[in-house]
């Protein structure tokens, strides 16, 4: 009896034991599949430990991970290293990788991670959305520390929906990277934008009938307590056959500013032919940039709608930068300059973020249209502020999507939304970004199980900054959002 | 001393019979509750096989965390989770239908275990799986819509839990029982969420053997204040994504439809909590009562269960039809669709659905008969009704009220929010090669009513056709994990690595080519068939099945200047073909049409009129006189209205296009 429980313990205890590499193996030319592409990428010495998955087919898998004075081995095909490993790593951090197939151990051609001493902000926000069209269940804005895989929701929807008054929520943006001052939008029952200030909640009806919709997309000036926002008609078609899918478009759209502490609407000047998209203030708070397309209406004999022409011309429709200059003084705008004529080189440039030490702007390029997220060409371009040299950011594009960018507080990390996995569930990206402008080859945010992103069914939506936790339950906020609105002026 | 015990109990139960007579009562009722439940499972597996694989297609359960941590978001996550673990086994009816048994058997003989029912006491654990059964047989479309995952099961699993909860109780007595009912009211929520209540209020409700009167009160108000307390302190501190109205009603399927309430399939849940009345009565009345008295009730009640059961079970033919024709189409069992249209053992007759006429055009379209066989089943257009008898949705006040109708008006006001897409549109752009519409809804519907095996098939095959391979694998990798769909899985694999076998596989190869049309921007308003009649009858393709479904679509649209360019395009194509005929439907159509409009051009002989090239086409003299009958007919049914002459033409007429074109009319879709 006492043999067969040492028999059964036997392998329990072997199976215990510490990995170790091989004693014996062939090297081999070629690199291991690996989920998600971590290979010689760099990351901020302050990032949560990169979990990936062997994707190579094999018996066995062995990968050590060392920088030289430290090492840790892990066996199987999930590598997750210990926060407490991952720490004591630094510098240039070499991942061999062993694969055992009939019998035999093979090491692939080793990789890289590059820590960075350029540190990076330790929350990041987002919407988690499934990428539906018309239909919407549950929709989180989250908050995920960097550091580790910590994700908590700000605000569901859920917390205020039910069968009959379902609720939509977007928009999400912070002042300065303050996790104090956020706002977004509730869409539908108990509708309006929900501002946090310090620590006062309010619920606005941005609403007032002078401006084309409530405020949508959204821009926290730099200091002072006022956002921009743009006005949006928006629609959208289905492709029939394009992988693309959906064309997301505004028949309308305009810019506005919001006054929180009068609670009041200062609508731009309005020309319904020009549709101004995607505010952003320039980091001294001077400047607005936006995008912006032109589109008349042609008159024919058909009658048709402006709505229709648009469905049935959409390629045509191109936006380029502009910017307007801003007196605080006066809350009044200048008129509006030129930045980049990409109309003009048949593209079309939407989403400009300035970055925080005001030299360069970044922003997203495709063929046509704004709603870039389902443009397959769409890609990120960086401009020079000071000489105006703009070029494609091949270093961190995909031949699928990129789309949605934030600047980190110091500049030197940028994170966006890509869909280069799959092509249909955007993913956020980080990349290092030195003084030059020349950004490294970007990861993927880390996950605490390397193939959660494989699995999620949700897209991330608007991936920003932040320097620390937003403190306001979601059950405060709910509770902000049951009450009555206050209605801007 | 155990005998002394059992002695005591045998005699209290059987006060008042005789010792042959309360044995066999103490035998006799437990076996008849075994028996009855027996009979609800054969009569649940020979009705409702194919709704219970259905079922398994409408959910989803994935033995990873991130799909554990996903139900969790919600009280009772645990519980929904376990639901779609035992969904999976409706995969085989049978076996899935042996567990839900063997399930219900151990309900009742937990019940009998903890509230000590003998005799015919045991009678009334019928009552529990009985409610079970009617709560699972009344959901007809709602399978469609529940979002609770699981939901299936849910219910019997919520039972079993409950009652096994009760056993511990037992083992604790006095004050440690209060601090067991605390652990079970703190735990119970966020793993069964309401339903712990049911564990709580049994905990609380019931007389304890060993409990003094006072410990019996405070056991009581424990468990309500529990009930009370405990959902809004998980609302304010644990959970992010649920209403504060609604947390008393976590776990629990919702009949809410947009701003409808659907309150009579909360009966079958009422009935259930009734159940529990007669074990808890058992306690307080210490197995008393008088046989004779407590098996009166036992039988009324298990006969109002019965008319209850009977009462609730959703019924409606088009929806058996409905779901057989769907399971056999996606198994590619053509002959089987049609055979469960033309069924009429599957219940009371009535006119087909919409998506049952669009599904047996799929199935002879891939049999290759449609032209000679299409108008020879039944036409309708019966609307959804979600109650199952006769009802619609009117305005009462603000609110939108499901209301009763009578008999009569049954077939003209069976209306419910219940749209194609979300039933078979899938399938059927699937099948049209319609990808990104069949993927646009598989999302819709997957982010509504939450993700499914049935949807994320079809969104890895329609990926596959728009040659999305790595959305595609994401898809194909989930199902992998599934237990059941591995297999399915592993064979659109292959397509991964070798797109070209698309080409030759039986199912894709007519739908490959359907897929390859110029794209442009859309929609379908869901509206399911218009968009494909639409698309189709005004489309012009190469493909032969691309084609055909182009002259199939311009004759039911009874679209003549269609009709004519298609038809020659067929022709054309298939001149060539060994043994060629032009099928009787599309000759009946070129028939009518040329008569219809004689001294018009032709298509068919440019520069002859209708007329001249009727004589130079050779159309079967079949077709012919089938068309001299109908006008004969016609003739002499000249005053009747058009009601009256559907009825009259049908026998002789009803499978001709001639029928179709002049007698169908005002078919509503949906």
């Amino acid at each position: 009896m006492r043999k067969l429980i040492y028999l059964l313990l036997l392998p329990m205890l072997l199976s215990c034991g510490k990995a170790s590499v091989p004693a014996k193996y062939t090297d081999s030319k070629e690199t291991a599949q690996i989920y998600p592409d971590y290979q010689e990428v760099t990351v901020p010495q302050n990032i949560a430990p990169l979990t990936f998955h062997i994707d190579t087919p094999a018996d066995g898998s062995v990968c050590r991970l060392s920088d030289g004075t430290h090492e840790f081995v892990y066996q199987g095909p999930d590598i997750c290293p210990k926060e407490k490993e991952w720490r004591s790593m630094s510098g240039t951090i070499t991942a061999e990788v062993f694969l055992q197939n009939g019998g035999e151990w093979t090491r692939m051609t080793p990789f890289h991670i590059y820590v960075s001493e350029d540190v990076i902000d330790p929350y990041i926000s987002y919407r988690l959305i499934a990428p539906s069209y018309v239909t919407y269940e549950d929709l989180t804005i989250c908050q995920r520390n960097l550091t580790n895989y910590d994700e908590s929701v700000i605000y569901g929807n859920m917390i205020n929906s039910n069968e009959k008054d379902g609720q939509c929520i977007n928009c999400h943006a912070f002042q300065n990277y303050n996790p104090a001052r956020m706002q977004f939008h509730v869409r539908q029952a108990k509708g309006g934008t929900i501002i946090s200030y310090d620590g006062k909640t309010e619920r606005i009806d941005l609403n007032t009938g002078k401006t084309v919709s409530a405020g949508v997309y959204p821009a926290w000036h730099p200091t002072e307590k006022l956002i921009a926002y743009s006005t949006n008609h928006t629609g959208q078609s289905f492709h029939t056959h394009d992988i693309q899918k959906v064309e997301v478009q505004d028949t309308y759209s305009d810019l506005m500013l919001y006054d929180i502490d009068r609670h009041e609407v200062l609508p731009l000047e309005r020309d319904t032919n020009n549709l101004d998209c995607f505010p952003y203030w320039s980091p001294d708070g001077k400047w607005l940039y936006y995008c912006s397309a032109r589109y008349e209406k042609v008159d024919t004999a058909e009658q048709t709608s402006k709505e229709f022409d648009m469905i049935v011309n959409y390629q045509q429709i191109r936006y380029s930068l502009y910017r307007r200059p801003f007196t605080l003084s006066s809350r009044s705008f200048g008129e509006r300059e030129l930045v980049y004529d990409a109309a003009a080189d048949s593209m079309s440039a939407t989403l400009p973020r300035v970055s925080p030490d005001g030299k360069w702007l970044m922003f997203t390029m495709g063929r046509f249209g704004v709603f870039h997220i389902w443009h397959t060409d769409a890609d990120l371009y960086l401009m020079n502020l000071e000489t105006g040299d703009i070029r494609p950011m091949t270093e961190v594009n995909s031949d699928n999507v990129e789309s949605y960018h934030s600047w980190s507080s110091n500049c030197r990390w940028i994170i966006f939304s890509s869909r280069r996995d799959d092509g249909n569930y955007t993913r956020p990206f980080i990349a290092h970004i030195d003084a030059q402008g020349h950004a490294t080859k970007p990861f993927e945010l880390p996950s605490r199980y390397p193939e959660y992103h494989r699995e999620l069914m949700r897209s991330y939506n608007i991936p920003e900054f932040m320097s620390g936790p937003v403190t306001i339950r979601p059950q405060e906020l709910a509770a902000v959002v049951r009450n009555d609105s206050i209605k801007a002026k | 001393m155990s005998n002394n015990k059992n002695k005591k109990r045998t005699s209290r139960v059987s006060r008042g019979l005789g010792r042959r007579t309360s044995l066999l009562v103490a035998v006799g009722c437990p076996v008849l509750v075994a028996l009855s439940i027996v009979v609800m499972c054969a009569v649940l597996y020979s009705r409702q096989s194919e709704v219970l694989y259905r079922l398994q297609e409408l959910s989803l359960f994935l033995p990873t965390k991130l799909f554990y941590q996903t139900n969790c978001i919600y009280p009772g996550g645990t519980l929904a989770w376990m639901g779609a673990y035992m969904t999976q086994f409706f995969f085989h009816p049978l076996l899935g239908v042996w567990l839900l048994g063997i399930a219900w058997a151990v309900t009742a003989c937990l019940l009998c275990n903890v509230f000590r029912l003998r005799g015919v006491w045991a009678l009334f654990t019928v009552l529990v799986p009985m409610a079970l059964l009617a709560a699972l047989t009344q959901s007809g479309y709602w399978i469609y819509h529940m979002k609770l995952n699981g939901h299936a099961w849910v219910p019997t699993l919520a039972v079993l839990l409950a009652l096994v909860l009760q056993l511990p109780a037992r083992w604790t007595k006095g004050w440690w029982r209060c601090l067991y009912i605390f652990v079970i009211g703190v735990a119970g929520y966020p793993l069964l969420g309401a339903w712990s209540f049911l564990a709580l209020l049994l905990l609380g409700l019931r007389r304890h053997a060993d409990a003094t009167l006072r410990q019996t009160v405070a056991y009581a108000c424990l468990a309500v204040l529990l009930i009370i307390v405990v959902p809004q302190i998980c609302y304010q501190w644990f959970y992010t994504q649920v209403m504060r109205s609604e947390v008393y009603m976590a776990a629990m399927p919702s009949f809410q439809l947009g701003t409808v309430d659907f309150e009579e399939f909360r009966y079958a849940y009422y009935a259930l909590a009734l159940a529990f009345v007669p074990p808890l009565l058992h306690t307080w009345l210490r197995g008393g009562g008088r046989p004779m008295v407590v098996c009166a009730v036992a039988v009324v009640l298990v006969a109002l269960g019965v008319w209850g059961v009977h009462s609730r079970w959703y019924r409606d033919t088009n929806y058996l039809k409905e779901i057989k024709m769907a399971n056999c189409l996606e198994r590619m069992d053509w002959e089987g669709a049609l055979t469960a249209m033309k069924d009429n053992s599957i219940g009371k007759a009535m006119p087909p659905t919409r998506l049952m006429v669009m599904e047996k055009n799929l199935a002879l379209f891939r049999l290759g008969r449609a032209g000679d066989e299409m108008f020879h089943y039944p036409e309708g257009s019966e609307q959804y009704c979600l109650c199952g008898y006769h009802c619609t949705i009117l305005k009462v006040g603000d609110r939108d009220t499901v209301v009763h109708l009578p008999a009569d008006k049954h077939f003209s006001h069976r209306v419910a929010p219940i749209h194609i897409t979300q039933v078979g549109g899938k399938m059927l752009y699937y099948f049209y090669g319609k990808e990104q519409f069949c993927y646009r809804w598989c999302m819709e519907d997957g982010v509504e009513f939450g993700w499914n095996v049935n949807v994320l098939k079809y969104m890895a095959k329609t990926s596959l056709i728009s040659h999305e391979w790595n959305v595609a694998r994401k898809y194909l990798n989930m199902l992998k994990k599934t237990r059941y769909h591995k297999a399915w899985a592993e064979r659109y694999e292959a397509f991964l690595e070798r797109p070209d076998l698309m080409e030759q596989d039986e199912e894709l190869k007519p739908i490959v080519p359907m897929a390859d049309f110029t794209d442009r921007l859309d929609g379908d308003k869901t509206l399911v068939e218009m968009y494909l009649l639409k698309t189709f009858s005004s489309g012009q393709g190469a493909d032969i099945y691309y084609q055909e479904m182009t002259l199939i679509c311009a004759m039911i649209m009874k679209d003549i200047s269609l009709f004519w360019p298609r038809f020659k395009q067929y022709v054309n194509m298939h001149m060539n073909d060994e043994g060629f005929r032009v099928p009787t439907h599309y000759q009946e159509a070129a028939y009518l049409y040329s008569m219809l409009e004689p001294q018009r051009e032709s298509v068919m002989w440019p520069g002859a009129t209708n007329a001249e090239a009727l004589e130079r086409m050779p159309f079967d003299e079949s077709v012919k006189q089938k068309y001299r009958d109908f006008m004969n007919f016609n003739m002499q049914c000249g005053s009747m209205s058009d009601e009256q002459k559907k009825s009259a033409f049908y026998p002789q007429f009803g499978d001709t296009f001639y029928y179709f074109y002049f007698l169908e009319r005002n078919q509503k879709t949906n």
